[in-house]
């Protein structure tokens, strides 16, 4: 079976789109998937670094140095392996067509075998963002709901809208303060979606704010591994389980979202 | 709400100071400290005149809590000319926006290119700071930007992504070799004083080791929830939450910014045109 490819992304940044990358990631692995996960901001990635991996490897090595996709990629457990971006590498950002080409099909043919192709790309509207459209069978767009966060996702919405249709498009929302704020995020792009583009707009679901998440980033490791109790970690794996068609797990959604659950489907 | 207003052309004086405020990662409070910067220098009866450079991922309009008619993506389509394209935020900052979900920014034809030059020129010369807030990361249009200011200011956060990010920016901007601006970094959500200086220590001290490059330390600005309040209310900490501790620290480095560069001597105009017009003559 050939994997399933999704795309991460956001249209400002720091919204949470590499936490979401890599928690996701490591939840699909512990519910019984192979995950590779590509960090895909080839100038500035820093998924290794919010791991703790202490590694050389970049995506560099592979245009500089004449290393495959195999020497870089970092097996971080047994079911989810990782290929490193670059740092601080200016010349990644401006690869041509050909190259950027090339490098997809090398992803693709490398994580064959794995069940899901997690792409953590930069945030905006960039060529090197836009690259990974056509082969995302999946594309989730994390935002906050901040308005400035809202005012970008909306804005990466309306490119995304004009170069494919939004069909296999959903929203993640992250760090909301509660159930309310959340739905109150999802109804008003959603409704902007509607009324501007006159398309439909999926939700995946949402992320509570947690000071276990900065907390866990600070001590270089994923909340999920570290703090697995929190409630942040717990959206994450229920995100995840969604992901891969499952139900939530018992007792890790409260009442009241149970309650808005059944009033707004 | 602001207005699109007309400048007065007679008045030349370029003594225009410009910094570009940059992260490397996105989401560290770039374009708060921008908008809350600007208000400062503004309260300090600096004329300001800031450009929204996150090309097509613009919204310091929504930060500032003004609704741009025309954005700089009206400009550089060549619909409106860069004149046009101001809002006033209040008697002495003004705003250039930029424009959001715009992808094709890039494509700009050699007659807007040369008209965009020709205004910011214009613009200089009756603005004292020309603060310009870059996009995340590290793309041509990020370095271009920072290339032509006078100075940079680096914002990191405490967290090693941020700081691994900032380093990026340091390592790129390096590397062009070319007549580098001023380099200060901004600690931003800081729990204190003594958290600041160390991030700023380990970036400069890095910086210096391995690029052997210069880097100030400009400052910090302490964790504050108000910094949150206000951006969901869309007015800025400094008109809204004066007093809070964020604020103070961002009037402290506004004022000694103000009371350093009273002599400034800005970067030949050469450089200025040079870098300006590499902006948008990059292949894709």
């Amino acid at each position: 079976m050939s994997p399933k490819i999704i795309m991460i992304t956001s249209g400002k940044g720091g919204v949470g789109k590499t936490t979401l990358s890599s928690n996701l990631s490591l939840c699909l692995s512990q519910i019984g998937n192979r995950v590779l996960l590509v960090d895909a901001d080839l100038g500035l990635g820093n998924i290794c670094i919010s791991m703790g991996i202490d590694t050389e490897n970049s995506i560099e090595d592979l245009f500089f140095e004449g290393k495959t996709l195999e020497d870089i990629t970092i097996t971080y457990s047994e079911n989810l392996k990782l290929v490193p971006g670059g740092s601080g590498v200016g010349s990644l950002t401006t690869l041509t067509e050909a190259e950027k080409k090339d490098l997809i099909e090398s992803f693709l043919y490398f994580g064959r075998n794995e069940d899901y192709i997690i792409f953590d790309t930069g945030a905006g509207i960039s060529e090197n963002v836009l690259c990974f459209l056509e082969i995302a069978q999946e594309i989730f767009i994390v935002t906050t709901p901040e308005p400035p966060a809202m005012a970008d996702a909306y804005g990466l919405l309306k490119v995304l809208d004009e170069k494919q249709n939004l069909a296999n498009i959903s929203l993640i929302a992250n760090r909301c303060l509660n159930t309310l704020e959340a739905r109150g995020a999802e109804n008003k792009l959603r409704l902007a979606v509607k009324r501007f583009l006159n398309r439909e707009l999926k939700f995946l679901g949402y992320v509570y704010q947690d000071s276990n998440v900065l907390k866990s980033s600070r001590e270089q490791k994923l909340v999920c591994l570290q703090y697995p109790k929190s409630k942040a970690a717990l959206n994450l794996m229920n995100l995840a389980r969604k992901i891969h068609g499952l139900s939530p797990t018992k007792g890790s959604v409260s009442v009241t979202d149970r309650f808005m659950n059944l009033v707004h489907g | 709400m602001g207005n699109n207003m007309n400048i007065d052309l007679n008045e030349i004086d370029d003594n225009c100071l410009t910094i570009a405020v940059t992260s490397g990662k996105g989401g560290v409070g770039k374009s708060n400290i921008v908008t809350n910067l600007a208000i400062q220098f503004g309260l300090l009866g600096k004329k300001v005149m800031v450009l929204d450079a996150d090309l097509g991922m613009a919204n310091l309009d929504v930060l500032f809590g003004v609704r741009p008619k025309y954005t700089l993506y009206h400009c550089l389509e060549g619909r409106k000319d860069l004149l046009e394209v101001i809002t006033s935020v209040n008697q002495n900052v003004k705003l250039i926006a930029g424009g959001s979900g715009i992808s094709d920014l890039a494509e700009l034809d050699e007659k807007s290119r040369t008209s965009f030059l020709q205004s910011l020129q214009k613009i200089r010369q009756y603005t004292d700071i020309l603060i310009i807030d870059t996009g995340a990361g590290i793309s041509s249009n990020v370095i271009s930007f920072l290339s032509y200011a006078d100075e940079v200011l680096l914002v990191s956060t405490p967290e090693p992504t941020s700081m691994a990010d900032a380093y990026g920016i340091i390592k790129t901007l390096g590397k062009t070799g070319k007549d580098l601006p001023k380099i200060g970094i901004l600690v931003n959500r800081s729990n204190t004083p003594m958290e600041a200086y160390e991030v700023s220590t380990k970036l400069t001290t890095l910086a210096e080791k391995f690029l052997n490059l210069k880097i100030a330390y400009k400052g910090y600005i302490l964790e504050d929830e108000f910094i949150q309040k206000s951006v969901r209310s869309q007015r800025p900490l400094l008109s809204i939450y004066p007093e809070s501790k964020a604020a103070i620290c961002i009037r402290k480095l506004a004022d000694s910014w103000v009371n350093v560069n009273k002599t400034h001597q800005p970067k030949s105009k050469m450089g200025f045109f040079q870098s300006i017009l590499s902006l948008f003559s990059r292949k894709k």
